[in-house]
């Protein structure tokens, strides 16, 4: 099940329902979020749900065994172990059926399967995955101690609004909270959270699935003649939104559930295209995610503490390890090598005294270089959006031509050009500047308490969420059809 | 909450402003969402707004297929590139002429490369709907095109287009463009559809607007509604006046789709649609027989469910066996005074 599949709306209000039934339960409670999220998980294909319930079990023994036992470092081998096998067997086994079939003649039907519709990659699988190994370190490091409970953490690992796309969560801020002393009885913010899934809804369904059939077209049908001359930049950048409005748009939805049943969980985007330098950006896209290539590749790795090229060296290795987690192709490892490039040029730029002197710019023209870092970082990512948006390699070097040699009468032809999407566009991105101009950039948890002040101000912000809810509902293109992008990951 | 209300001096004024803001907050992104749709009406819903659009188009209202051409010279620039393949009309080598959608360009490009002696055009109009395909037959015809052979494909699909928008739904608006009426729910609904084109927006995608709601295109093929059937009647007996009037004999194919091979479910679909062509007295081409027959049913489909190489080469053996049979040979051959 997706936050927009049709079922998803018969599931949510039963939900809530038994789980303020269960308020004063806490056993029971754990239960109905535990069973109703192996549902949610397990609806459209049952066999997710045992898969789910392996890791949770191994992530929770091995964490005891860390825990308790003096060989820690072999049972952290093998808990991770587990979890990157499971991984690479789900995610790369086609490329490996396909390769081997190619190179030993093994029978095609082998290869045919695994590059079939049949070959299903449990969706979210990674996200599960990377929450059990920070976990595992983080009880080897000593920094939290094991859960002793199988269901309790079985709960934290797959908890439906946190489960298929993240935020990536670790064991303080959300299985610390699932405790018999813990477990929230209500709502943590009621109107954020609220507002947060409205907007996670318009995000998806009416800019990102808007802007999906826009463009899809031209992505399809990039290596056709129907294409040729096609000028491919304002095409990549719709995809550079759409990806951002996709994916933060389930994660607003994620994280307005876990408020409104008493969770707050970290951001995982910050105005990203914003960004004025790679790393920058990485600060500020998929935060959850950096977070955990930090801390559990980059600093194992060496990180800075070992010269510069040695940290040159862990961030290349961190960078394409996060491109190819993305899937078994050689296009998402040119985009993570590509990130990993920008973020070495960014690190030796910086070395350098021009950048000092440039940055210690003020006034208009200090104004105009945040400008010029700006448009250099988002078209250096819109750059490697090609690699992640077409997977055929030579698709994406054409992506990438056509952004340089393209017929000038064809700028914008076909969904590029379709100016009641850009309006649409434009006018999210002006309401989102003037509500953060208007709240002086405060976090939306802020801006709630701010709300209790003011009565009208209250009443217009809740009536402006329900309808978001209902523009959202009113305007999705077809939502059935468009599946959140990052449940593939 | 409470605690503000509580304490302001008085809590009926506090509630009041909470319910006007309330009130405000609620309509204001309505009434902007509202302007949107109105000021760029989607692409979607343009054929539901009649006349409330102005939409300059090249139709016609026709008594029995709903819509026609005007005339040739406003088709001819506006389909321009899709029938320059037509351009010139006529030609010495036998001309066959394949209409339909996909599954019609896959069967004529078969022909072409199988049949180098034969002229094989394959047309498709934007609107891939079948009352307007015998529209465009029409026209064509008209406008003094002669193939030796026309062919309709149709698939299940095809059909259930006129079970969710039956062939009365289809008008032409005051500037020619074509429309389409849609299910009202009701009072005091039909108020707001007639009036929102945001909630007649929200009304199409939600696929409330269709005349079955309920109807799922995946069970075409065992229930076949009366109304689609008797529209199929209509559409086909329009066919056949037109195919004798310029005396082009008329094939239609009638194929199935892949999971009624595959998993041989019900041809009921197919059995109507047989007899609905049979009594407009036009010749009917069903391959299931070839189909079923084969060993390796998978190898006919690629994962899109159009046919393979494979699929097309039994196809096309089949329908040419067909058209050597002796009544539908006589039936296909030009009058001696063509």
């Amino acid at each position: 099940m997706t936050f927009v599949d049709s079922h998803f709306f018969a599931f949510l209000p039963v939900f809530i329902l038994l789980w303020w039934l269960t308020r004063n339960r806490y056993e029971l409670r754990v239960g109905v979020m535990l069973w109703s999220s192996l549902i949610f998980y397990g609806y459209r294909h049952w066999w997710f749900v045992p898969i789910i319930l392996a890791y949770a079990l191994v992530d929770w023994g091995a964490g005891l065994l860390i825990e308790r036992s003096t060989r820690k470092k072999l049972f952290l081998t093998l808990g991770i172990g587990f979890n990157l096998a499971a991984l690479s067997f789900w995610k790369y086994s086609p490329l490996l059926m396909k390769t081997t079939s190619e190179l030993f003649g093994w029978p095609s039907s082998m290869s045919a399967y695994a590059l079939s519709d049949g070959w299903i990659i449990p969706m979210g699988i990674s996200f599960y995955a990377f929450i059990g190994i920070a976990y595992m370190v983080d009880v080897y490091r000593g920094t939290i101690t094991a859960e002793r409970d199988l269901w309790r953490y079985a709960l934290f690992a797959s908890f439906f609004p946190h489960l298929v796309a993240g935020p990536i969560l670790r064991a303080k801020e959300f299985l610390w909270h699932l405790g018999p002393d813990a477990l929230p009885n209500r709502p943590l913010a009621a109107w954020e959270g609220t507002f947060l899934i409205a907007r996670g809804f318009f995000k998806k369904l009416v800019l990102a699935d808007g802007i999906a059939v826009a463009i899809d077209p031209f992505f399809s049908n990039i290596a056709d003649a129907s294409t040729a001359g096609v000028w491919s930049a304002p095409y990549v950048y719709l995809y550079a939104l759409q990806i951002y409005l996709d994916f933060s748009g389930y994660t607003d939805i994620g994280r307005g559930l876990g408020l409104w049943f008493g969770f707050r969980w970290p951001e995982n985007f910050n105005w990203p295209y914003l960004a004025t330098s790679a790393q920058d950006f990485w600060r500020r896209w998929h935060m959850t995610l950096s977070r955990f290539l930090r801390d559990y590749l980059y600093i194992p790795l060496g990180g800075n503490r070992h010269g510069l090229a040695r940290a040159i060296l862990a961030t290349m290795i961190t960078m394409l390890l996060g491109g190819i987690w993305h899937g078994a192709s050689w296009s998402f490892m040119i985009w993570g090598g590509l990130h990993g490039a920008f973020l070495v040029i960014n690190r030796l730029w910086a070395m350098t005294s021009l950048q000092a002197r440039l940055a210690r710019l003020t006034g208009p023209s200090g104004a105009i270089w945040h400008v010029v870092c700006i448009a250099l970082t988002f078209n250096a990512v819109c750059l490697a959006w090609c690699f992640f948006r077409l997977t055929d390699l030579s698709e994406s070097l054409e992506c990438v031509r056509r952004a340089f040699v393209f017929d000038a009468d064809k700028m914008l032809v076909g969904g590029s050009g379709d100016l009641s999407l850009w309006m649409m566009l434009a006018a999210y991105g002006l309401a989102s500047a003037a509500a953060a101009i208007a709240t002086r950039g405060a976090p939306l948890s802020d801006v709630g308490q701010m709300l209790d002040k003011e009565h009208f101000v209250r009443g217009a912000a809740w009536g402006g969420s329900l309808s978001l809810l209902v523009v959202a509902w009113a305007l999705a293109p077809d939502a059935q059809s468009v599946p959140f992008i990052y449940f593939q990951f | 909450m409470q605690n503000s209300a509580v304490t302001s001096p008085s809590s009926k004024i506090a509630w009041a402003r909470v319910v006007a803001g309330l009130v405000a907050g609620f309509l204001l992104p309505i009434l902007l969402a509202e302007a949107y749709v109105r000021l760029h009406p989607p692409e979607d819903l343009h054929i539901y707004l009649g006349d409330s659009l102005h939409r300059p188009g090249i139709y016609r209202p026709d008594p029995v297929l709903r819509a026609g051409y005007r005339s040739a010279d406003e088709y001819v620039p506006f389909e321009a590139p899709r029938i320059a393949d037509l351009r010139p009309l006529n030609s010495e080598r036998p001309t066959w002429l394949f209409l339909g959608n996909s599954f019609a360009r896959g069967l004529s490009a078969s022909v072409h490369d199988r049949m180098p002696s034969h002229r094989v055009l394959f047309y498709r109009e934007a609107k891939d709907e079948f009352h307007l395909r015998v529209a465009q037959f029409r026209l064509l015809l008209e406008s003094g095109l002669r193939p030796d052979h026309a062919f309709f494909t149709l698939i299940p699909i095809e059909v259930a287009r006129y079970v969710l928008r039956p062939l009365d739904w289809v008008y032409v608006s005051r500037d020619g463009a074509l429309s389409s009426k849609f299910r009202l729910p009701g009072e005091p609904l039909d108020s707001l559809l007639n009036n929102s084109w945001l909630a007649r927006v929200a009304w199409v995608r939600s696929r409330m607007h269709h005349a079955d709601p309920t109807f799922r295109m995946s069970r075409i093929t065992e229930v076949v509604p009366q109304g689609a059937l008797a529209d199929f009647d209509a559409m086909l007996r329009a066919l056949a006046d037109v195919a004798r009037k310029y005396e082009v004999p008329v094939t239609i194919v009638v194929l199935p789709d892949r999971r009624q091979i595959l998993d041989q479910s019900s041809f009921s679909l197919q059995e109507k649609l047989t007899a609905s062509v049979r009594r407009a007295r036009l010749d009917v081409f069903d391959p299931r027989d070839v189909f079923l027959a084969h060993a390796d049913k998978r190898a006919m489909y690629l994962p899109d469910w159009h046919y393979s190489p494979v699929g097309d080469r039994i196809l096309l053996d089949a329908l040419l066996a067909h058209l050597k049979k002796p009544d539908v040979a006589t039936a296909a051959r030009r009058p001696a005074s063509q």
